[in-house]
């Protein structure tokens, strides 16, 4: 087995709340290599964001690691105080949200805000930082860079500024890109430059990227792997190319199916009966069987493990194996 | 031949920018000589991204901002200035529904009288209201006790649900969808998408769906206008605009929606921004982007005509 980059162990967060703690992520367990990007998918709620700042530990004061460990470049961040984290984020594991202008300080202008960032963690100031802000501009295709530095956040367009995330997180080369909706706000042809971006900065300084989003289209065309979320657990893990050929869990299947696509008009989509359950409502057995048409006895009683299905995939349903197969029973008319 | 529901004809909008210099003279352009027409049963899919106008297009339609030219036709009749007083009975067939149904629907009311507002207004009577309120509420699948609740207890699909059967009440001719589905997860999108589908079938609805989200606007749209900053670009059957895209823009906006095909390979992402509709680009608009622009482009803008041999309406010197 290769050296891994991250490894996240029996990783469990709840949230506390007036009626107590409420789980909502439940023992994730996966890892991933140098340079390799891993796309989590799921819907709003599923807990994928919560993956996601967990990693960092930047859950806030609601949020709690209740059990399992991140390890990072051989240390577990879990029980790693403030002072350490913070050296670790923003250098070895860089970061960008969704929406950039809440990211970005509004008062500073972006060139001030990415040489902050060279002073913090490379110790770089005086001329030498401000000519490698220039160069970092210009490396993620932010044109005059040299004025460009002078600008304020709000004076630049939305894919500009998510440029400039993109610098700031990027600039101490880390090892790790955790990138949460990185492209949600931003129009279409602009998300097709971000994405390419990313793709390049993980190609051309080896890093590895863990890419949050709902979007399956942005993560085929990101990811080497892809995880699935669905109310706080991992309920499928495979290769990309082997997941949208043909995905081991009817939740998987039934998402890409409901995506109306552009390429074909779809007369009827198929539909996911009902919503995600609540956190703190969740069903007993599978998490997902009172909206799965191929639910059979077991799965309202006994909650299924992820099982692995050889070729690196895994999927948390018993029924995993006969989706692999030519007709899954109760899917037929699923695409 | 008999006119169509709702026609638009040279609709153009301009809004007023602040700190000018001169007062008042700088103007941003959101809506160019925009001319569409829509017939009852049939969906027009407006696509683009954002700041191109389709938004200000959908409040014009609705009255809810006054076209700064052009003139819109709905039911055989100039609507363009009609005082609201006039307007009010024809109000009643033109409906919307918006994006983000928490902020459209009020917090105060129970869903039951959110959703028989409308009636109420008509003048409906009490019993009368109710009947028509539960036939409402199993048509857009949500449960009969809905009624007595409020629309935070409801999930983003369910008062997406609600603001439709509120839109359905008067028995409308034409709803207006600005985003409708864009707030929505995939699973609760393709259940809207189905209903909106259904609801268009049995009461033959015309819907002017608008949407940066262009598979769902490829599966409800039967023709589609797309629009780049203020105008209109091309405007073509379904099938057509996205099999054979005529437009450059319409080409590069298809390419570049991911899709969850893993092995097809990327193209290269159209370069630069959509530039500021205060100072837009001279002659086409799209000439600093575009790989087929030449001299003739940057001097003259190009008029939205017909393609020959083809159903679709161009706005290109060159087109493909």
């Amino acid at each position: 087995m290769s050296e891994k980059l991250l490894e996240i162990d029996g990783l469990c967060v709840a949230f506390r709340g007036q009626q107590g703690a409420t789980q909502v992520l439940s023992q994730a367990n996966f890892a991933v290599a140098p340079g390799e990007v891993v796309g989590i998918v799921g819907e709003s709620g599923s807990g994928k964001s919560v993956l996601a700042l967990a990693i960092m530990r930047l859950l806030g004061s609601a949020g709690v690691i209740t059990a399992g460990h991140i390890h990072f470049e051989g240390r577990d961040l879990v029980g790693l105080p403030e002072a350490v984290l913070r050296a670790i984020r923003g250098s070895r594991i860089g970061m960008v949200f969704q929406e950039p202008m809440t990211s970005l300080n509004p008062l500073f202008t972006i060139g001030y805000q990415l040489g902050e960032v060279l002073a913090t963690h490379l110790g770089l100031t005086g001329a030498a930082g401000r000519e490698r802000v220039i160069e970092l501009l210009g490396e993620v295709g932010i044109s005059a860079p040299r004025e460009r530095a002078a600008a304020f956040p709000h004076q630049l367009s939305g894919g500009l500024r998510q440029r400039v995330m993109i610098a700031m997180a990027t600039a101490c080369r880390p090892k790790l890109l955790i990138a949460d909706e990185p492209t949600t706000a931003l129009d279409v042809t602009i998300q097709a430059q971000i994405l390419e971006l990313m793709r390049r900065i993980s190609r051309d300084a080896g890093t590895a990227i863990l890419l949050i989003t709902h979007d399956m289209g942005v993560v085929a065309r990101m990811a080497d792997r892809v995880l699935v979320v669905y109310a706080g657990q991992i309920v499928e893990d495979a290769p990309a190319r082997q997941l949208f050929a043909r995905p081991a869990h009817p939740y998987t299947r039934l998402l890409l199916a409901a995506m109306p696509t552009p390429r074909h008009k779809s007369q009827r989509l198929p539909v996911i009966p009902g919503t995600l359950p609540a956190p703190s409502r969740l069903p007993p057995g599978c998490r997902f069987h009172p909206r799965c048409p191929m639910a059979i006895a077991p799965c309202r009683v006994s909650p299924p493990d992820l099982i692995e299905l050889g070729a690196g995939r895994r999927t948390r349903c018993i029924r995993g194996p006969e989706l692999l197969a030519e007709r899954p029973p109760g899917l037929e008319s699923v695409p | 031949m008999t006119e169509p529901l709702l026609s638009a004809a040279h609709l153009s909008k301009d809004f007023p920018v602040a700190g000018g210099g001169h007062a008042g003279a700088r103007r941003l352009r959101a809506v160019e000589d925009v001319s569409f027409t829509l017939s009852a049963g049939e969906t027009l899919g407006v696509v683009g991204e954002s700041g191109c106008g389709k938004s200000t297009v959908a409040r014009m339609v609705l009255r809810l901002t006054a076209p700064s030219a052009g003139e819109i036709r709905f039911l055989g009749q100039d609507i363009t200035h009609l005082p609201e007083r006039a307007l009010r009975p024809l109000r009643r067939h033109l409906q919307a529904v918006f994006q983000d149904p928490i902020s459209s629907l009020n917090p105060r009311l129970r869903v039951g009288d959110i959703i028989a507002e409308p009636l109420t207004n008509l003048g409906v009577p009490g019993p009368q209201r109710r009947a028509r309120l539960a036939e409402l509420l199993d048509l857009v699948g949500l449960p009969a006790d809905a009624a007595g609740r409020y629309p935070h207890a409801f999930s983003g699909g369910q008062r997406q649900r609600i603001a439709i059967a509120r839109a359905l009440a008067a028995g409308p001719r034409l709803i207006v969808c600005d985003e409708a589905t864009s707030s929505l997860d995939v699973s609760v999108q393709a259940q809207i998408l189905n209903l909106l589908s259904d609801l268009q079938g049995r009461f033959g609805l015309a819907l002017l769906f608008i949407s940066h989200n262009l598979g769902a606007v490829r599966h409800l749209a039967h023709r589609v206008a797309v629009m780049y900053l203020g105008r209109l670009v091309e405007i073509a059957p379904e099938a057509e605009l996205f099999e054979h895209p005529h437009h450059p823009y319409t080409a590069a906006l298809l390419a570049a929606v991911p899709e969850p095909f893993p092995d097809r390979p990327v193209p290269p992402p159209l370069a630069g921004e959509v530039p500021s509709p205060i100072e837009p680009p001279s002659g086409c608009h799209f000439h600093p982007r575009c790989a087929r622009a030449e001299a003739r482009c940057r001097a003259e803008a190009p008029q939205l005509r017909p393609l020959p041999g083809s159903g679709a309406l161009v706005r290109c010197h060159f087109p493909g």
